[in-house]
């Protein structure tokens, strides 16, 4: 067989070259991009180079980094993170595949936001922003509330309708505000001070209605957060649904879970506060009643009881059992220093021959301070006694019924001379007597009232 | 002077301007106090008169203000920063859902 000669026509190249020519062009043309992408398929060497695909909904690109270049890397790649990556398409050509060589890569997308929020949080707690300690307390019963939020949505009516509910004693102000966007926190940083300048709410919610982690992204941003730790009105961070969190809500005096949650924290229910006005007010009537009642039946009793009867007779009796005992005491007195001179008499008998003298001089003198200090023993018991019956009854005394007059109560009494005790017992135009502690006075009645407390 | 209250009297009777000057709060505490000093028992007749007439008054005020609160609402629209201007906000202003730009206060 003879050797074809090339054909005329398109060159035919060889593999390698053709190899070679993708690899040179894609070189030039794929020098230096980024690209952003899903990591997938992460594997790291013991070489230490990093191996792995990016990828997207529509392509997949394989990918790898060498040691030198991830080593200075700040965060660990891992699969399902996004990332944007900057290197140049390198072809290989004994597998015939293609690759990025990357270079720098960079956490991008929700990662980058979480990393950086994290190493947010950890700055701002080590300032201390999040102490339990610097939390100030909310008012109990705040008459001047201020909103920072936005002025259209749910959370702005739903906190308006709860509070003009619970409480439509405060005054309340909106102070409106963008609450996602790019300015946003900066705008209501702003807001935050300028409340806080003019001075005049009690307490501030700050806060919105529910939304993605972006749509919240401002409540976990510097700005805002710092102007909510710097603001000397306590405040209330009111910031998307339960389930959502937000530095926002870790440096605010109070967490609410929800807008409406933070109108019911902030104000007390006024429902709930007029019955315990009304209780209150049950309560007093029973304990007056209860104080007039309990004097009425002792002012009653002391009335009926003997002494006030008859009291001179009291005092009568008194005196005359004073004056018994104290003829008892004398007589029993006596009898003791008679007996004594007696024993006296026949102990003289007995001794007087040895030296009569001397023993009849010491009897003598022990019988005058025996005589003496009998005596001053029953003047004393008489004199206490007397004094205790005195004071008995100087007591009885301030118990009359004079002294209670003194007091301020009156005696009132219907023309037949009973008491009065109740107005059920008079009507208008009965005649009454009324009797001070001094004096009295003549009375018509004009009106009877039931009672006196309403 | 029994506990019935027929319906609902509401004791429009004047409560003293010394009582009435009483911010809620402090109001609602000496209340309670006084039920508790009448219900100790150790004041004098006197003095339990007295107190009880204080509370009576004070729970007016307290019902007086519950009674005729209004809500007020009102929207900061501008002004200096001490002293803002407030312009009257009504809930038809929230019903608007636009993009949320809020006011160019700012």
């Amino acid at each position: 067989m003879s050797q074809r000669a090339p054909a005329p026509g398109p060159a035919v190249l060889t593999v390698s070259e053709l190899t070679r020519g993708i690899k040179r062009t894609l070189a030039e043309r794929f020098d230096d991009v980024w690209v952003r992408g899903e990591i997938s398929g992460f594997k790291k060497a013991p070489s230490g180079h990093m191996y792995f695909n990016l990828k997207d909904d529509g392509a997949l690109l394989s990918c790898a980094m060498w040691r030198m270049a991830n080593q200075v890397l700040n965060f660990a790649p891992v699969d399902g993170m996004e990332v944007e990556a900057r290197g140049s398409i390198d072809v290989y050509p004994p597998r015939g595949g293609y690759q990025l060589i990357i270079r720098e890569m960079l956490p991008g997308g929700r990662g980058a936001l979480l990393l950086a929020l994290e190493a947010l949080r950890r700055k701002l707690a080590a300032e201390g922003l999040f102490e339990p300690s610097r939390k100030k307390e909310i008012p109990k019963f705040p008459t001047r509330i201020a909103l920072v939020t936005s002025p259209t949505g749910a959370a702005v009516r739903d906190l308006l309708h709860v509070l003009a509910r619970r409480w439509p004693l405060a005054q309340v102000v909106v102070v409106p505000v963008p609450v996602q966007g790019p300015g946003a926190s900066i705008a209501i940083a702003s807001a935050i001070e300028r409340v806080n300048s003019w001075g005049w709410p009690e307490v501030l919610i700050v806060g919105r209605g529910g939304g993605s982690l972006e749509d919240l992204w401002a409540f976990n941003e510097e700005a805002l957060l710092r102007a909510v730790a710097a603001s000397r009105i306590p405040t209330v961070s009111a910031v998307g649904h339960e389930v959502d969190h937000t530095l926002c809500d870790d440096v605010a005096d109070l967490r609410a879970p929800t807008p409406s949650a933070a109108a019911e924290l902030v104000v007390p229910d006024q429902a709930q506060i007029r019955r315990l006005v009304v209780a209150s007010r049950d309560r007093m009537i029973i304990a007056a009643e209860r104080a007039i009642g309990e004097r009425a039946a002792a002012f009653g009793n002391l009335r009926e009881a003997y002494g006030f009867r008859r009291p001179q007779d009291l005092l009568g009796n008194l005196t005359q059992t004073l004056d018994r005992h104290r003829v008892r005491l004398v007589r029993a007195a006596l009898s003791s220093l008679a007996e004594r001179r007696a024993r006296a008499s026949r102990a003289t008998q007995a001794y007087g021959l040895r030296r009569p003298g001397v023993w009849i001089e010491q009897l003598g003198s022990r019988l005058t301070s025996a005589r003496r200090r009998i005596g001053g023993a029953i003047a004393h018991t008489v004199d206490a006694k007397a004094e205790s019956w005195r004071s008995c009854a100087r007591h009885l005394g301030s118990l009359s019924p004079r002294a209670v007059l003194a007091r301020g109560y009156s005696l009132v009494r219907l023309p037949d001379g009973r008491l009065v005790r109740r107005a059920t017992e008079v009507a208008a135009g009965a005649h009454l007597a009324i009797e001070f502690a001094e004096g009295g006075a003549d009375a018509v009645v004009e009106k009877v009232r039931e009672d006196t407390t309403r | 002077m029994a506990g019935k209250a027929k319906g609902q009297k509401k004791s429009d009777a004047p409560v003293p301007p010394d009582v009435a000057a009483i911010p809620f709060e402090k109001a609602l505490d000496e209340l309670e106090h006084i039920v508790e000093q009448l219900e100790e028992g150790s004041l004098s007749l006197e003095d339990a008169l007295s107190r009880f007439e204080r509370g009576i008054h004070l729970s007016r005020h307290l019902e007086k203000q519950l009674r005729e609160a209004e809500a007020r609402v009102q929207r900061l629209v501008g002004g200096e920063t001490d002293t803002p201007i407030l312009a009257p906000f009504s809930e038809k202003e929230t019903e608007e859902e636009d993009d949320d730009s809020g006011g160019s206060l700012f």
